[in-house]
């Protein structure tokens, strides 16, 4: 069962957190087709976060074709989003979680890390499109 | 909304009773008593030595002279003066219930109340005092006029409305209860020492000092000079030189009359006993409902 | 969509002061509102308008369809929480679900005792007793349970610890998500805005300033930094909030009216508490931004 929670202090909107968490388990395989995510109620009580919000998210995920909502039951996962297979997932997050350990015994604070990624996808997404 | 106002106010209830009980059985058994005494007195046995014993409860029943007073702080200033101090007025402005009804609700209790225990305790009070009247004659008096017949009743009606006013006013329970001290107190006193003797044309009356005159049984003496040969005497007055030998006070008085002297007495006749109640009554009440129209009008434009 | 609450240039004065002016705000249905400024810029003063336990002195004001007043029938459509989240201290919690049950006409008994009873927060235990955060769930299961259409808190979670303010702000958003509920509520804390709320009212200087759905607030606040240039395009289409120089680079707090046309600067994203920051230093100069010389960010 999934267990969405906040960051606090984030950039992201709520709402897209929300959605990013869901993909995330579609993922890396903790939610898979035929499940039923919580229910708003459910997550509002978890996260003290306005229904508008689950719902936007909800939203964005069936428009995206990864879920449905079924009238007075529930949201359902339809499909797992394109990306690596749960496999490949779990082979880059631990490649990941090794070069953050290394970058952590450089001395970077979880800051620094978090604008070394940022600064890195927005160079090569420039250079993506040039 | 009757539980509502009984689940606030039930504890004040409850004391006030317990404490008009407790002074009604004692009330019950000495005056019953003083009933029987007086039967006997009037049916030809001893008259005498009546009150002895009473003096400590007759000291009880005139400290009755406060209940009015009593009530308008412990009731009257706190009844709405607490609540919009705690702001639970607001708690309950913004139920389903509108202001006016909460503030005719709390009115009714207030003065119902108010009239139930002075009622009740002015009611001990004159009944228990019969006796006393009967034989001393004393009750258009003083202190006795004012924990008797229906007088108490308009100070409580005033004492409450004061508080009401003072409490919604101030928003305060601490001040309004100061306040309504304070008010009580000077308005009873302007009132009866100012206003009561002159609220009918008091009766003047030439006392002669050979015939021991005195004023009428029961009433209420306003003044009383020295006059010689017609004319007012003020200022201390010795004995007059020539009546210095007499040996006996109705010799003074016999030398005193023949010297012109006499004393002009101003009272109201006992007579007028209910008149003058009512017309105090009327004053405290009519001071109390222009109160209570201050407070009415203070707690609807109060901003909430 | 209906609108909850609709004001229109509202005022009120105490004496010679106002405590608020020219307020203007639509607020839809549905939505939770958060209402932000500094102590004394008029919050008290325009939630207690919008109950009716206060009287404009200027303009219109509309809660659920009409304008505030005492009767049996507006008090019913509106919940009301004071700051100090009055209640009787020697009363039981049960004696206050029976004060709310005897004295408003739609009354969810069933509902307020299942709550508090998942609270753990036990019925007969006297109010004064209680914690700051069990009060205020008593005092929102009360507000709750009258069924209001329009729900109005003064800063209910400004006195507690940070678990009481979750477990509040849960109940609330839980009863929003019931349906037929509007909510404005008064806060100083952003994370708690940003959670909870989906619509912006921000008071300075007693006067609205701004008055946004909450998505439509942080994308059209944007931070505009570049080397020290002209600014007048900027000042010409856009809203700017707050202008800060250096003799090489000049920052700009802006409001986007459209579409940004200049290359030249470099736009941020702006958190929420920025904004509101940039909104509530709006002081006196209203209408005139302020220009502070001073170092970067």
């Amino acid at each position: 069962m999934i267990r969405f929670h906040l960051a606090a202090r984030s950039n992201v909107p709520p709402y897209a957190q929300v959605v990013e968490q869901v993909r995330h388990a579609l993922l890396s395989g903790v939610l898979k087709p035929g499940d039923k995510l919580p229910s708003v109620k459910e997550v509002v009580a978890a996260l003290a976060i306005n229904p508008n919000t689950v719902l936007k998210a909800y939203r964005d995920l069936e428009r995206e074709g990864l879920v449905e909502g079924r009238q007075g039951v529930g949201t359902f996962v339809l499909r797992r989003p394109d990306g690596p297979s749960p496999g490949d997932q779990a082979a880059l997050e631990r490649s990941l979680t090794t070069w953050v350990d290394q970058a952590r015994d450089a001395g970077l604070s979880d800051g620094d890390i978090e604008s070394m990624v940022r600064a890195t996808l927005r160079v090569s997404s420039d250079e993506a499109i040039a | 909304m009757t539980w509502f106002m009984w689940r606030q106010h039930r504890v004040q209830v409850m004391i006030a009773a317990a404490l008009v009980v407790a002074f009604a059985v004692p009330v019950w058994i000495t005056g019953r008593h003083l009933a029987d005494l007086l039967q006997a007195c009037r049916t030809g046995t001893t008259c005498g030595g009546i009150f002895q014993g009473y003096q400590g409860f007759n000291t009880v029943v005139d400290l009755t002279v406060i209940v009015p007073l009593l009530i308008g702080v412990f009731w009257g200033a706190t009844i709405i003066g607490r609540e919009l101090e705690s702001g639970t007025a607001t708690l309950a402005w913004t139920q389903s219930v509108t202001r006016r009804r909460w503030l005719i609700s709390k009115l009714g209790v207030l003065f119902g109340f108010t009239l139930l225990c002075a009622g009740a305790v002015t009611g001990l009070v004159t009944w228990w005092s019969n006796t006393h009247n009967a034989i001393v004659e004393t009750r258009f008096a003083g202190l006795q006029f004012d924990i008797q017949a229906i007088a108490p009743i308009g100070y409580a009606l005033f004492a409450s409305a004061l508080g009401l006013a003072a409490g919604v006013l101030w928003g305060r329970a601490l001040p309004a209860m100061a306040t309504t001290i304070g008010g009580f107190v000077a308005v009873r006193l302007i009132v009866e020492l100012w206003a009561r003797p002159h609220y009918l044309e008091p009766i003047t009356r030439i006392l002669s000092f050979a015939k021991s005159d005195g004023i009428p049984n029961g009433a209420s003496a306003i003044s009383t000079e020295v006059t010689r040969y017609g004319h007012v005497v003020s200022g201390p007055m010795p004995a007059p030189a020539q009546c210095i030998s007499a040996t006996s006070r109705p010799e003074m008085n016999e030398c005193m009359h023949r010297l012109g002297y006499a004393i002009r007495a101003t009272y109201q006749p006992a007579g007028r006993f209910w008149t003058f109640q009512w017309i105090e009554f009327g004053i405290f009440a009519g001071l109390a409902a222009v109160l209570t129209a201050v407070g009415v009008i203070a707690v609807l434009r109060r901003e909430g | 969509m209906n609108t909850a609450i609709a004001v229109t240039d509202l005022g009120k004065r105490f004496g010679a002061k106002w405590a608020l002016q020219d307020c203007t705000f639509a607020l839809p249905e549905g939505r939770v509102c958060g209402l932000v400024g500094a102590n004394g810029a008029g919050k008290t003063t325009l939630l207690r308008l919008l109950c009716g336990l206060s009287r404009p002195s200027t303009g219109r004001v509309e809660v659920a369809g009409q304008a505030p007043h005492d009767s049996a029938q507006f008090l019913s459509e509106i919940g009301y929480l004071a700051q100090d989240i009055p209640l009787y201290r020697r009363w039981s919690v049960a004696d206050h679900l029976r004060m709310g049950a005897h004295l408003n006409r739609r009354w969810d008994d069933r509902a307020a005792h299942d709550r508090l009873r998942a609270l753990r927060i036990p019925l007969d235990q006297r109010v004064g007793t209680l914690s700051g955060g069990q009060r205020a769930q008593v005092a929102l299961a009360m507000a709750l349970a009258k069924r209001p259409r329009v729900l109005m808190l003064d800063e209910p979670v400004a006195a507690l610890d940070p678990l009481a303010r979750r477990n509040f702000l849960s109940t609330l958003a839980d009863a929003v998500a019931d349906g037929d509920l509007t909510v404005m509520l008064s806060s100083h804390l952003v994370t708690d805005l940003e959670r909870v709320c989906d619509h912006l009212v921000v008071l300075a200087d007693s006067r609205t300033v701004l008055a946004d759905g909450l998505d439509e607030v942080l994308a059209s606040h944007r931070l505009l930094t570049g080397a020290r240039r002209d600014t007048t395009g900027v000042e010409r289409d856009h809203t700017v909030l707050r202008i800060e120089r250096t003799h090489r680079q000049v920052s700009m707090w802006v409001r986007l009216n459209g579409a940004l046309h200049d290359p030249h600067w470099e736009v941020t994203e702006l958190s929420l508490e920025e904004i509101m920051l940039a909104y509530l230093g709006l002081g006196a100069d209203h209408g005139v931004e302020p220009v502070v010389d001073g170092v970067p960010a």
